[in-house]
């Protein structure tokens, strides 16, 4: 494998560079801060009252919100990294230097991942300031978990979105597509779960299989377990998944939002390499 | 020397290259002639590795397919639009390119002066004309000073003078040594630079020799393009057919079938009869 460590950072200084100068990112930037920010305040009212630790609380508050707001912008964002370039010419320009595909790919995740976790990061450390000064510091690691989460969410979105976008030439067809992907994950892959546990009288074991392959779903899993130490808010699926996996749980969702990145960019890969720059 | 062993690209049933055998030697200026579809911006993404294809080439002994990116260090590319990342400067660009390269901007060298790079330094891509751009793309080819350019209608987008002078640039890099192989459609730039001709059609090569011969054998059937106002087009028409000039509107202009020989007379007929002619081209066409 022919691969430059320089070549990669190049490229992704170029992509944070670029994110940097794209409305469309600087967009969700704003939206995830206000979002964050004005949920923590939402969370965290009465707080002094009930005696109930500020980050926990607030975090879940955010859930509802990450998991709609953040594979969106992982999806889009990774949409436009190849379909654009490779639509405007500047792909052929880039590859028609000494780098190979696989570092092209490497940087542009790379540097989109960094981008994002810029952007959650900012979101996240404001609602974070908040909280700790109105509830506490009682639940900080938590709160560094579920921010790692969000991260490993948002970096499989990305991988499905370049995915998306090394396979269609058009750049809005790309992001057309990822739109459709978001809207499948969020609302359809629920309600096919549902509706197909119905029709063929599916077991705990077979339901727990088909959510894991939604990266939703697995972040829901570990962020709730996070918070809880147990999964009973999502009824006997919840109690399953406990009892199978104890307190091993947590790596192996994580392991999966790993494993399903990993697996969307060796084949984004391997479609970019077979396609080319044009 | 680059060798091109039965290459053939397809785009799904399409085959833009069926099965090309070609070499072209060391300090060669190959133009690659055809009309539109015939396969020449095809062969030169094929000999840049940027699009998968079948066959085989070889770059100075090496197999592009296994040494991709080390054949890529001794190969600067033109492509015919020039698409840059429009936000940056154009010394950031210059970086860039160096950079992914492994080499650093002072490689041009004296074409830094030449190409008047200094100049325009600091100005944003998307503030750049045309003749700027194309300047700049040469400027980034040259970045590591690399054995062989390939460049795809290097003039096309150009106004004559700017073609002039850039046609004069190459001859400059033609006299360094360098192996250069660029697709073109005008007889003139084929005649004045290239020392081969390669012509494509329908993906095949259909013909290698000079210019000269290939200018004997294809037919000399010329297109004058001549811009004028749009309200004279018509009488411009009618006063070319009167003298037997075939002649039809063409976006910013009329376009006559004329001669090589006798290019010079539809304009001097314009010219008499007192139209303003703003600008003029011509081309040959070899089929």
């Amino acid at each position: 494998m022919n691969v430059d460590i320089k070549t990669i950072s190049l490229i992704a200084q170029k992509e944070i560079l670029f994110s940097l100068r794209n409305k469309w990112f600087l967009i969700y930037t704003i939206i995830f801060a206000i979002l964050s920010l004005g949920l923590s305040l939402i969370g965290l009212s009465g707080l002094e009252n009930y005696g109930v630790s500020g980050f926990g609380r607030t975090t879940a508050s955010l859930i509802n919100m990450i998991i709609l707001f953040v594979p969106l912008m992982g999806l889009t964002l990774g949409a436009m990294s190849i379909a654009y370039e490779r639509e405007r010419g500047t792909l052929l320009y880039i590859l028609a230097q000494p780098v190979s595909y696989l570092e092209v790919i490497m940087g542009k995740f790379f540097g989109l991942g960094v981008s994002i976790l810029v952007s959650l990061v900012l979101g996240f450390g404001l609602s974070g300031l908040i909280i700790g000064v109105k509830g506490g510091t009682a639940d900080l690691q938590g709160y560094m978990l579920f921010i790692m989460l969000t991260f490993l969410l948002a970096n499989v979105n990305l991988a499905i979105g370049m995915f998306i976008s090394g396979y269609f030439r058009k750049y809005d067809t790309a992001l057309g597509v990822s739109i459709f992907v978001w809207l499948f994950f969020v609302i359809f892959s629920d309600l096919g779960v549902i509706g197909t546990s119905f029709l063929v009288n599916l077991n705990i074991n077979q339901v727990f299989l088909l959510t894991i392959f939604n990266p939703i779903q697995v972040f829901k899993l570990s962020a709730i377990f996070s918070l809880r130490d147990n999964l009973e808010i999502l009824g006997p699926v919840g109690n399953y998944v406990v009892r199978n996996f104890g307190s091993n749980l947590q790596f192996f969702l994580v392991g999966i939002l790993l494993t399903l990145t990993v697996i969307f960019m060796y084949f984004t890969q391997r479609l970019f390499k077979r396609r080319g720059a044009v | 020397m680059i060798k091109i062993l039965e290459v053939t690209k397809r785009y799904g049933k399409l085959k833009a290259l069926d099965n090309l055998l070609a070499d072209i030697n060391d300090c060669e200026a190959t133009a690659l002639w055809g009309s539109n579809g015939a396969g020449k911006t095809t062969l030169i993404r094929c000999l840049l590795g940027v699009t998968p294809f079948e066959g085989e080439i070889f770059i100075n002994n090496k197999n592009l397919r296994n040494d991709n990116k080390e054949i890529k260090k001794s190969i600067g590319f033109v492509p015919q639009e020039i698409s840059l990342h429009d936000n940056l400067l154009v010394s950031e660009t210059l970086n860039f390119y160096s950079q992914l390269k492994k080499t650093t901007t002072d490689s041009i060298g004296k074409w830094t002066e030449i190409l008047g790079i200094d100049v325009f330094r600091d100005k944003l891509i998307k503030e750049l004309s045309g003749g700027m751009r194309q300047k700049l793309a040469l400027a980034i080819a040259l970045l590591g000073n690399p054995l062989i350019l390939l460049l795809d209608e290097p003039t096309a987008n150009l106004d004559l003078r700017s073609r002039e002078d850039f046609i004069h640039l190459l001859g400059l890099l033609k006299s360094e040594g360098k192996t250069i192989i660029f697709s073109s459609h005008r007889m003139e730039e084929v005649m004045s630079f290239a020392d081969r001709v390669l012509v494509l059609d329908n993906g095949k090569i259909i013909a290698d020799a000079s210019p000269m011969s290939i200018y004997k054998k294809f037919g000399r059937n010329g297109i004058l393009k001549i811009f004028i106002q749009p309200k004279s087009y018509e009488t411009a028409i009618n006063l070319l057919s009167l003298h037997g000039f075939t002649s039809s509107m063409n976006g910013k202009g009329i376009k006559v079938k004329v001669d090589p020989d006798l290019k010079i007379e539809p304009i001097k007929l314009l010219l008499n009869s007192g139209l303003e002619i703003e600008n003029f081209d011509y081309e040959v066409e070899l089929f």
